[in-house]
Parts: structure tokens; sequence; C-alpha cells
């Protein structure tokens, strides 16, 4: 991904801060009868495939580029205080990717899973339009693994980081249906991650225990990365089809060491919504 | 009052979304020239012992770039391009410098080439007997000889050895009066393989080594070293003497194995100077698909001594052509003689 390809993904993630002008909440529908006296809470899972560009200078200098496979569950609630325009989320993402080296004479394999809990203030709520913003803990475990590598396959991570999050959610009707938009960015603002050092072995981490120093201050600046997912509801019989498009851009560069991963996906699924009384 | 916050944060949301921005990594491009540039750069920031072979045959990095840019041309052809940057290669005088292609794979020999063998696979077949007639565990092959020393075969450190292997293996030999470890032509393989090989010498936790590894692109960026302390094997350990055979194939981790044990009071070595490769390495790949392994993390003796070079034996034995000839194994009757005499 070229930073003109990162260009639209960053308008649509500036989008989704200034399209809201204020609305009513999407999620949960505050139109729907039941909301008085029931809870109600959206399980959302997405499954997704798309490409995944991997660049790790421990493994490799070179960008690897391929398939990448994701599988999404968020749960979405509104809390007890404030009237119900605290919303709690709980998102968990894994992906894994295959990838390969330019010239095709390599295969590497990346993997990530990611847990996170978000909570939403909804800010402005007009005509069906809904903004939220608010802050995200999230924890990330992952490593990428190059068949080239010999001695020194293999790269771990493991990151934990707090984000700004940001969602936008549009209720209208189409066909006669309603149906809804939802937009979310997700972007770490600090947080600490796992390193090896710029030539540092396993063999030393592992073997030897030399840990010292691994662990890495995180900022926008040394680790500038973004997640974007929209997603598009659509009503179908008693269940609701969610598609949409999933970026994830994870990046570093501490120590000498440059990372990236640049997932663009789409993503099918559906939403679940249950009651829990109140 | 909150609303204001809230507009702030989103505010500096927008602008910290702007401000991302991509990571990525200048590489050259994939043409004879851009390789070469890109084999010597990474050669150039991740090599680890440009300062040795700078002291020990005066190696000018640059003057190699110079030297060979003037021998890369466009025209060339993909095996003419490789013997050039093979050749390259083989300036470092390192034996984990590979240059891998899916048609030839580099390496630089003359650190065992240049010397005798010091070790036979027919005689090792003599004293190990038919397959039936030694254990075989762990990756190690071993007997008792009719003199009752314990004779052990480790051909590679490639597979890892089990505590079990260990401990039945000590087990066996126990009411040997000595031991003879038999790394001759052993090329190397895990490093916490030969660690475990090596704590079965051990009484107490010992610093055997240091290790350090570069922390930038810099020729002496390096780490400070770090003690490479082994604990002692935690089931049956052995105390009486010992004997490690060495030759110059004695490589990588068969190397470290011997730095590891060598100056313990009842481990002699015995043989020829043992190959080096005192470098663990990582391995890359270029832009037009080949890959560069390399010397990346130096480690050192307890005295804090380089063995990339080699390491030198206790006692100097080399294979005799008159022993070859007769089915003797110079070096394992040398080893024999001492263990009877230290009895």
């Amino acid at each position: 991904m070229s930073l003109r390809q990162l260009i639209p993904l960053i308008l649509l993630s500036l989008g989704t801060a200034t399209a809201a002008a204020g609305g009513q909440p999407l999620v949960p529908d505050s139109t729907d009868s039941t909301a008085a006296t029931y809870r109600p809470v959206d399980h959302e899972w997405l499954m997704g495939i798309g490409r995944a560009n991997v660049l790790d200078t421990y493994l490799s200098r070179l960008e690897y580029t391929g398939t990448s496979l994701s599988v999404t569950h968020t749960t979405l609630r509104p809390t007890r205080r404030r009237g119900d325009r605290l919303t709690r989320q709980t998102l968990l993402t894994a992906h894994v990717a295959a990838v390969h080296s330019p010239t095709d004479d390599y295969d590497a394999y990346d993997a990530d899973l990611w847990a996170a809990m978000a909570w939403h203030w909804r800010v402005l709520a007009h005509n069906g339009l809904a903004l939220y913003a608010g802050a995200m803990a999230e924890a990330g475990t992952g490593f990428t693994y190059n068949e080239m590598g010999g001695n020194n396959p293999a790269q771990g991570r493991l990151t934990a980081d707090a984000a700004l999050t940001l969602r936008a959610t549009y209720a209208f009707r189409c066909l006669r249906r309603p149906m809804a938009l939802a937009l979310q960015t997700d972007i770490p603002v600090a947080g600490v991650m796992f390193a090896p050092h710029y030539g540092q072995s396993y063999y030393e981490i592992f073997a030897l225990g030399q840990t010292d120093r691994n662990v890495r201050l995180t900022t926008p600046f040394s680790a500038p990365s973004l997640r974007l997912l929209g997603t598009l509801h659509i009503p179908l019989g008693r269940a609701t089809l969610s598609v949409g498009y999933h970026a994830d851009v994870r990046q570093s560069d501490t120590g000498g060491l440059k990372r990236h991963l640049w997932n663009n996906q789409l993503v099918v699924g559906y939403v679940h919504r249950v009651y829990l009384a109140r | 009052m909150l609303h204001r916050l809230l507009h702030t944060i989103m505010a500096a949301a927008i602008a910290l979304t702007s401000l991302t921005a991509c990571v990525t990594e200048e590489v050259a491009p994939n043409t004879r020239y851009g390789n070469f540039s890109f084999l010597w750069q990474t050669l150039d920031q991740r090599y680890c012992f440009f300062d040795l072979k700078a002291r020990t045959y005066g190696l000018d990095w640059n003057e190699v770039h110079s030297r060979y840019a003037a021998r890369i041309s466009e025209k060339m052809d993909e095996r003419q391009l490789f013997s050039v940057l093979a050749e390259m290669c083989n300036e470092l005088r390192d034996g984990h410098v590979n240059l891998v292609s899916s048609f030839n794979t580099s390496r630089y020999g003359a650190w065992y080439d240049d010397y005798p063998t010091n070790y036979a696979d027919t005689l090792e077949r003599i004293y190990l007997g038919r397959a039936e007639d030694y254990y075989a565990s762990g990756g190690l092959k071993f007997r008792v000889l009719a003199d009752n020393i314990g004779y052990v075969r480790c051909a590679t450190f490639d597979t890892g050895m089990g505590d079990g292997s260990l401990n039945e293996m000590i087990r066996t030999l126990m009411v040997c009066d000595g031991l003879i470890i038999d790394v001759r032509s052993n090329g190397g393989g895990r490093l916490t393989t030969a660690q475990k090989l090596a704590s079965l010498f051990l009484n107490e936790p010992t610093v055997c080594g240091y290790q350090q590894h570069k922390t930038g692109t810099g020729h002496n960026d390096l780490s400070a070293p770090e003690a490479v302390v082994i604990d002692p094997f935690p089931g049956l350990r052995w105390q009486k003497p010992a004997v490690i055979l060495t030759n110059r194939r004695t490589y990588s981790a068969a190397n470290a194995f011997v730095m590891y044990v060598k100056g313990l009071n009842h481990v002699t070595i015995l043989g020829d100077r043992t190959g080096g490769g005192a470098g663990l390495p990582f391995q890359t790949d270029l832009p037009n698909g080949w890959a560069i392994r390399f010397s990346a993390c130096p480690s050192y003796d307890r005295h804090m001594t380089l063995t990339e070079e080699g390491i030198d034996p206790d006692i100097r034995q080399d294979l005799l052509d008159d022993d070859l000839q007769r089915g003797t194994d110079t070096l394992i009757e040398a080893a024999r003689r001492l263990l009877r005499a230290k009895q």
C-alpha cells in the first residue's frame, strides 16, 4: 500500500468523524419500543477476506504481499449511566495472512489476535445520524514467520495500548427497509510493545533470558496505526446482514526496526440483537 | 463543557489520523547494480565481525565496494552476477556467509579445505560397529569400547537432545573409566543443544562465554557482552575424565560446545583447531529473490576472546595415514591412552 492508497483510507476515517452533525443513535436503536424496558445488545460477527502487505525489517527489508482472512466479533451495549448515552463495546479480531516475497521465492505467514474494550459517548444525534467519541483499551499478540529466515525465522509481537475511538452511525430507509451505516475508527495514542533490539536474536531473548529494554513505549509517531471498520446493516428476515470494509494499519518504527501490516478486507457477517431486562 | 471536551478529543483524533504516516523501507531496485548495492549495504549494516576481519587480514569493506562495483554490469546474466557477488561475500572469510539462489549456494571453505580432515567415517564404523552394536539416542551414537572407555559420536546439533536421552546415555556409560565425545566434522546446529550437552560436565551454574548483538548500522554498534550462564544438567553428570575430539570442521554450535567445556578441569580437547563460526547467523532476502546468510551476533569464550577463528586443542593430534590404512583412528587411540593414564 502506497501513501496514495492510504490517503482515501485516512479521508474515510476523517469522514467518520465529520459526517455526523447530530442525530439519533442507531445502536442501540432509540426508536425500538422495547428499549424502554430492555437493554438491546448487538452481537456482530464478521468474516473478512482481502489483501495484506507485510514489512518486518527484522526478517526482511522487502514487502511481502498476499491474501488475508479475518474474523471479528463485536458486542455493543448501552450502559445504565447518563441515560444510555454511554455505550460499551468489546471487540475481538483475529487475522491470518499468507504472503509472498516480491519475486515469489519465499513465503511468510502473519497472524494477529486483538482484544479491545471501548467506551463511546454519544456526542450528537440528529435525524438518524449519531456521532460517538470515546476511548479504547486494547491488547494484541501475533507473529510473522518467514520460511527464508534460517536460524531466526520468526518475529513475535505483544502490544497493549490506549486508543481514541470515533464511531458514526446513520439510520435510513431504502427499498422500504430500515438500514443502517456504521463507521468506526480506532487510533492508538500511547502504548507499550515488545520488540527485539536491532540485531538481537531470539536465542538471546528466550534461551539466555536477556530481555533488558525489550519493552518499548509507543506513540502515534513511533507506531502510527489505525483500524477502520465500515459496515452496512441490511435486515433479511429475522436476521441482519452486515457487509462492509475493514482496514487494519499496524505500523512501528522503533530501535532501527520497521514493521507494517496493511490489511484491507471486504467483510460480511450478521448482527444478532438480544434484549436484556433492565 | 463536556461537549467542548469531546470536540477537542475528536479534533485530536483527526489530527492524529492525519499524522499517520506510512512506515516503509527504501530498498534498491531489482537490477544487477541494485542487488549488488542491497547485498553490500545489508552486510555493511548487519555483519558483526568487520573489526575482527580488519585486524586479522586488513579487510576494508568500502574498498571491497569500489572493487566489486566496477565489475557489475546490467548485461551480466544471473550466474555471472551470482559469481561476482559470491566472490564479494567470500571476502569476509566466514563460513556463516552464504549467498543462496535457486541454482547455487556460495560458501567459504578455506577454513577446512586448507587443512587435513582428521576424520574418516570408515573408522567411525569400525569403532561403533554394526548398527545393532551401539546405542543411538537423542542424535547421539555411543558404546563402551573394549578398554572400558565410553565413546560418543555427536555428528550434529541440528536435533534437540531430550533430558531423558542424555540421562540414559550417562546411565549407560557411567561404569566407564573415561568418556570420549567426538564432535569432529560436526557442522553445528542449535546452540541450546550444544549447551545441554555441555551441561553434563558442569557442577554449578557456570559462565561459559559471552554474547553480543548489533545495536545499529555501524560496524562497531554492538551491545554490552552478556554472560552465557549454563546450569548443570538436572540428572546424572559426568565427573570423570573426558576427552573432546575436534577437527577443522568442528564448526558453529559445535565450536560453541568446545568453547563451553574448554578449561574445565576434567575435560581435555584433543585433535585439530576447530573451524570457528562464532557469529550466530541471520538471513534475509535480496530484491531478486536470492538470500544472504551472515554472522550477526558474536560470541566469546569465558575470557572474552572471540572464537570466530577457531579454538586450539589442549593436545594437537592429526590422523596418521598409517593408522588410517590399519583401520585405527589416531585421535581416538590418543584419547584412550590419555584417559587410561588418568585413571
